[in-house]
């Protein structure tokens, strides 16, 4: 469902337009990442082609508008207008300015949904291929965490080289191969640090188990209950009484003895 | 989404199929015993580790596998797996070092990143002959229990290891560079 709670991430969220960040959160899922897009269906399912597109369909009008705000607004540059691209999906009209947006300002995670269906576009291929390479780590490594958590750091970085960058195509290549990498081993890292740490978890917990029962025997052992404690107990306790028991003896015969010599024998 | 390390480690999934832990494996190092998901240094794993398997059957025969899934790098595993170490054979109340060494112990050392190494115990149905591979690159767990009828593991653990000055799998040092 949609979260009611403010999202609030460190990861993005640098757009001052309330408007749009309400409309980002209500699109968002409730996972990490609160991208300006339908990629909630993608984050939340992992990678089900067919209930993305569904997912898709009531927001578009909302995301379009979204963008075209945005778009109108806060792009003061070359990009081309949103009602140059006409004739295509839906899904490529949202490409464009998502990535026409992103080309020129650095605001927030590209959508991940999105790029999943245009692999070729006319566009600052830097853009495209930051868009399109996000799709990546998400069939074979499945987590649905990373790429709002790795994506501020890997878009920060790469701010500046969109920036500067040129149409090259090795260029672009280069920077998406680093990205994907980084964000994976992001992922990796992160994997690590939570295996770890539920690993302790699993032990803390079984060792205060076994120390609560460890406890509970030695209470119950402590007041003379189990019979083997019992038994040893009274084993010394005998021996004791066996020990006096025989000095007194011996000092019987000794007097025995003395009485029986007075006597004679 | 499991909380189990294995899981959240990838190993069940790169390595092998989600299984039920039906025995206990502790992986021993210079006396001390290796915490699931933990960092070891090359160093320290120098040497083949004490394995000892809990139980007093003796009658019951087991196989260990020691591989490393990110050679020779994590971000880019072209010789998954690496295998390590292989014994057949072990009894429980013994250890790996009594069993039949197919695959003798290579320490890990790794170049690049931080590697996983794990530890997969195979239940034995019978005491079998067990074949070293040609070669320890790109051995496949999955497929080796496979050929040998040896089902599905019945303990698994790994620990992580990278180089011995190695500095968390960054190429540079984090102060001057992200």
């Amino acid at each position: 469902m949609w979260p009611t709670s403010p999202a609030a991430d460190g990861n993005t969220n640098t757009n001052t337009n309330t408007n749009t960040k309400t409309r980002a959160r209500l699109s968002s899922s409730s996972s990490s990442s609160s991208s300006l897009s339908t990629s909630s269906s993608f984050s939340r399912s992992s990678s089900s082609s067919s209930s993305v597109a569904v997912l898709q369909t009531p927001k578009r009008k909302t995301m379009e508008e979204v963008w075209k705000d945005m778009n109108l607004a806060t792009l003061a540059n070359e990009s081309q207008p949103p009602a140059a691209v006409s004739g295509d999906t839906r899904h490529f009209f949202r490409g464009m300015i998502l990535q026409d947006f992103l080309a020129s300002a650095f605001k927030s995670p590209p959508s991940s949904a999105v790029s999943s269906e245009k692999p070729q576009l006319p566009l600052p291929p830097t853009a495209l291929s930051l868009t399109s390479g996000l799709c990546g780590p998400f069939g074979p490594s499945n987590l649905p965490h990373h790429t709002a958590a790795s994506s501020p750091f890997s878009l920060s970085t790469k701010k500046q080289n969109l920036e500067d960058a040129p149409s090259c195509n090795a260029e672009s290549d280069r920077h998406h191969k680093r990205m994907m990498k980084n964000r994976e081993s992001a992922a990796r890292s992160r994997a690590r640090k939570q295996a770890y740490t539920n690993e302790l978890e699993l032990e803390v917990a079984h060792r205060a188990e076994e120390n609560a029962k460890l406890k509970k025997q030695n209470e119950e052992s402590g007041n003379g209950c189990s019979d083997s404690q019992k038994g040893f107990s009274s084993e010394n306790f005998i021996s004791a009484i066996l020990k006096k028991n025989t000095a007194h003896l011996h000092m019987l015969v000794e007097s025995l003895d003395f009485q029986l010599r007075d006597l004679g024998f | 989404m499991s909380r189990d390390p294995l899981v959240v480690g990838r190993v069940v999934g790169d390595v092998l199929d989600p299984f039920r832990r039906s025995a206990s494996m502790s992986v021993i190092y210079n006396n001390k015993e290796v915490t699931n998901g933990s960092e070891l240094k090359p160093s320290v794993v120098a040497r083949e580790p004490r394995v000892e398997i809990e139980g007093y059957d003796i009658q019951k025969y087991y196989t260990l596998v020691m591989i490393d899934p990110d050679a020779p790098s994590p971000s880019n595993p072209t010789n998954r797996e690496h295998l390590l170490w292989l014994v057949t054979d072990i009894q429980e109340t013994t250890t790996a070092n009594y069993g039949n060494e197919v695959v003798s112990y290579e320490s890990p050392n790794p170049t690049a990143g931080i590697h996983r190494i794990v530890f997969v115990l195979f239940k034995q149905s019978i005491r079998q002959t067990i074949y070293a591979p040609g070669w320890r690159q790109n051995f496949n767990t999955r497929d080796f229990a496979q050929y040998y009828s040896l089902g599905p593991p019945v303990a698994a653990m790994y620990f992580n290891c990278q180089r011995e000055n190695g500095c968390g799998g960054r190429r540079y040092v984090a102060s001057g560079w992200t």
